[in-house]
Parts: structure tokens; C-alpha cells; sequence
């Protein structure tokens, strides 16, 4: 259910943008955009099926606090 | 993109800064955590430090009139360089964003619908946004001026009402923690709500020409200070010891509101301004993102135009609108991003705590300073160059 909704969320963005690139010609635009769809719908499906997703702020966390050893100390 | 230099007017900017800053004073719980009584004093020093940043920010706009901060890094650094940089900053926009997003869906979550799936908050949510957008970034930064007047009365108002019940003795001891302490709340308050208004950058383009940044950034930083000084001083007098305990001092603190029985429950005036300065952020930081993420993107970006103010060149990505061209999938990527930022509301006060000071310590203030000597070193190896 939740991966339909992301389905039907993505083709509503598509149908927002694409006609009006498709109309002018916009093909370098075009390719870009739908690579960025593509890969924001891969993200939203894998979210949307309670895959676990790793977070890049955790992973920035991590960077800071165990290799810099940049960080406070709990208060 | 319809927007044309001189759409936003340096009140405009003074007054958005202020909006944006208030949405974090509004949660200054974190704060309170760190430095306790002496909470209210990290205004004070917070501005202060945060006025460097302010200077680096306006030497390097100056230098580069008219352009955001893509550009600059693409003028600075070169082609390739200068995206690896965006990129970065990119990725500090994005996070910011699904960030307070995510902290927006955990307070209505949490304090307004608890039976409410927290998905379904941060989609409308970023629906607002979006929607905010779509009507045009200078129109917002107008409503700033209303949104403003409402979010400084109802912290004078509540300040107000709650002072019968205030305690000043909660303030002692004063300033008797140890100093580490001081410099992590001075450092979080740089960071955390000041140093966020590098996403302002990203809006200069659309500045009135010839305008001087610093007045409008200091003076909305000093209006700041002032607000987050008198929210935290009335969150300590009133709730004592508690304030360090629960995660929204500001929203218990209203809570104690009480005028003869009948004028009660303001928290929900409070939690409504919350929401709207939190809207407001959000799609200033949305903005920066999907702008960015639209001028790495195109072929040939907007500071390679011939004349000021023609954004659609070939290549660029074209759009009668007044939104950037990827503002629907830069919200979306937001919001699956404010998903699984973090597991729990611990593991993202454990993160603002310790960890996100030096994060943004990175984007605020090491990657400008960097960019301003290189441009700065540029400049003057090009200017060598002449004489010889």
C-alpha cells in the first residue's frame, strides 16, 4: 500500500515537470531529471517498504566523533 | 525563473533572518541542557561569535555582487572543484532541512496528535512547503514581516502572563559551571540557530543591487539574540530545575499560563507559531537545496549568462515558474530523508548535543573561510599579474 502511494506520488511529480520539458525540447534537462526521479524513487520505495535505510548524518556522526574525535561530551 | 534582482529588499532579509531563527528559540531545550541557569548568557556570547561569521559571509557576497553561493564556488574554485564544494553544502541544506522537518513531525507528533503517523505530519508538511515555494521565495520572504510580528507578540505576550509566576532565585547560582560547558552552549548557539543563516547566500541573487549585506544580517542576529535571551530567561524563571529536564522548556513554561481559570491552554498559540516559523524555515532551506541542486545540474549555469538577472540560457533548466525546476523532487528526497535521519528522538538530541556543533562548524564557517582566502589569494596573484 505504502509503495503504491509512493508510485502514484511520483508519477503525479512526473506529469508536473515532463510535459512542459517533452514540449520545448528540453532533452539534456529531460536526462537529468529523470535520472534524479529515478533514483528519489528507489529511495522512496526502499523507505516505503521499512527497508532500513543507513543515514548519512549518522554516518557524518560517526565520522566526526570516532575519527576526528570532534564532539562534546553529553551533558 | 521569473525572480529578478532587487525582489527582496534588505528589510525583507533582516526580518527573514529573524523568522528563521526563531523557529530553533522556540526549542532552545538543548540549550538549557548544556549551561542550565546560566542559559540566557548564551545569547549574549552566541551573537557575539557569530558576528565573524556574518563578516566572512558579506566580504565574500561583496566580492562576488550578485551571485549565490554555488556560483561563488564555481568562480573561486573552478568547474570541478567548485561542485565537489556545492555539493557539500548541498548535502549541509539537505540535512538542515529534513532535520527540522523531522523535528516539526516529533513535536506535533509528540504534543498536538499523538494518534497522527508521524509520515503523515511531515507530508503535509512538506506539501506547505512546497506550496510555499510554488507561489515564489520573494513572496514568502514578504509574509516575513507578519510572521515575525506574530512569533515576537506571542513571546511578549506569554512572557507577560507568565510572570506571576516567575521564580528569579532560579537563576543562581550564577555562572558557577564549569567552562567547557559555556563554550559548548556559546558554540551551539553560533552553529545551531545563527550559523544556519548561510542558506540566506543562496538568496542574494535576488537582492536589491548594491546592497550592503552586513546591517540587515547583524541586525537580524541582534533581534535574534535579544528574542532567544528573553525565551530562555523566562523558561528558567519559571519552570527552575525543570527546564533542564523536559525536551520543550518553551512549551511547558506557557503552559503554567493561567488568568483566572479562563484564559488557558496558550501552548497551542504557541505550538501554531512553532509551526509557522517552522514552515517558513524549512522552505528557505528547501529552496537553497533545490537551487543548488539545479544550478550543479545545468549545462550552462546562471553566472555565465550575458546579461544580469536571464536565467534561461541554453542548457539551463528552463522554467516559466517562479520555483526552481527540481523543487518537487528535492522536497521529496527531503522528506524520505527526514525518515530515516534518525531512529529516535534521543539519538537527535544525543546529535545536537555533542556532534552537530562541529558538523555545521564545518559549513559555516571552515568552507567560507576557505573560500575567502583562495579568493582573496586569487585576487591578489591576479592583480601581480597586471603590474608585471
Amino acid at each position: 500500500m505504502n509503495l503504491l502511494l509512493v508510485c502514484i506520488a511520483f508519477i503525479c511529480i512526473a506529469a508536473l515537470e515532463v510535459p512542459y520539458m517533452v514540449k520545448n525540447k528540453q532533452w539534456y534537462s529531460l536526462t537529468v531529471y529523470s535520472v534524479l526521479l529515478v533514483s528519489v524513487f528507489v529511495l522512496g520505495a526502499l523507505v516505503a517498504s521499512g527497508i532500513k535505510v543507513p543515514s548519512p548524518i549518522k554516518a557524518a556522526q560517526a565520522f566526526y566523533k570516532d575519527i576526528l574525535g570532534l564532539s562534546f561530551k553529553s551533558p | 525563473m521569473k525572480l529578478e534582482q532587487g525582489s527582496i529588499s534588505t528589510k525583507d532579509l533582516m526580518i527573514g533572518i529573524i523568522c528563521f531563527i526563531q523557529a530553533t528559540v522556540l526549542r532552545s531545550g538543548y540549550i538549557v541542557g548544556i549551561t542550565r541557569q546560566d542559559s540566557w548568557a548564551m545569547a549574549v556570547t552566541g551573537f557575539l561569535f557569530s558576528l565573524p561569521l556574518v563578516f566572512i559571509y558579506a566580504a565574500l557576497l561583496k566580492k562576488h555582487p550578485g551571485k549565490n553561493l554555488i556560483e561563488i564556488d564555481d568562480i573561486i574554485f573552478g568547474p570541478v572543484l567548485g561542485k565537489i564544494i556545492s555539493v557539500l553544502y548541498l548535502f549541509f541544506f539537505a540535512s538542515l532541512a529534513a532535520l527540522n522537518a523531522r523535528d516539526l513531525g516529533n513535536f506535533v507528533a509528540d504534543y498536538m496528535m499523538p494518534e497522527t503517523p508521524i509520515t503523515v505530519i511531515i507530508l503535509i508538511f512538506m506539501i506547505g512547503c512546497v506550496y510555499t515555494l510554488c507561489k515564489g521565495i520573494e513572496n514568502l520572504m514578504h509574509l516575513s514581516a507578519i510572521l515575525a510580528i506574530l512569533s515576537i507578540g506571542a513571546i511578549v505576550i506569554n512572557f507577560i502572563l507568565v510572570l506571576r509566576d516567575i521564580q528569579p532565585w532560579f537563576l543562581k547560582p550564577l555562572f558557577q559551571l564549569e567552562p567547557m560547558r559555556y563554550v559548548q552552549g556559546t558554540v551551539s548557539v553560533v552553529t545551531v540557530p545563527m550559523g544556519e543563516i548561510l542558506a540566506f547566500t543562496m538568496l542574494m541573487p535576488l537582492l536589491e543591487k548594491d546592497t550592503k549585506i552586513v546591517k540587515p544580517m547583524v541586525l537580524g542576529l541582534l533581534f535574534s539574540a535579544v528574542t532567544i535571551g528573553i525565551v530562555i530567561l523566562r523558561d528558567i524563571v519559571t519552570l527552575g530545575p525543570l527546564a533542564e529536564i523536559v525536551s520543550l522548556p518553551s512549551f511547558e513554561s506557557v503552559r503554567y499560563v493561567s488568568i483566572s481559570g479562563i484564559l488557558t491552554r496558550m501552548e497551542s498559540v504557541y505550538a501554531v507559531v512553532l509551526v509557522i516559523l517552522f514552515l517558513f524555515k524549512v522552505s528557505i532551506l528547501l529552496y537553497a537545496f533545490a537551487l543548488g541542486l539545479t544550478e550543479i545540474l545545468s549545462r550552462n549555469p546562471r553566472h555565465s549568462a550575458d546579461s544580469e538577472g536571464q536565467s534561461c540560457k541554453a542548457g539551463y533548466f528552463k522554467s516559466q515558474k517562479s520555483h526552481p525546476p527540481l523543487l518537487f523532487i528535492c522536497a521529496a528526497l527531503i522528506y524520505f530523508y527526514s525518515l530515516f535521519v534518525f531512529e529516535s528522538v534521543m539519538e537527535n538530541v544525543n546529535w545536537g548535543a555533542t556532534t552537530a556543533p562541529f558538523f555545521a562548524l564545518t559549513f559555516e564557517f571552515l568552507l567560507p573561510v576557505v573560500s575567502l582566502l583562495v579568493a582573496f589569494l586569487r585576487g591578489n596573484g591576479r592583480a601581480k599579474e597586471v603590474q608585471s
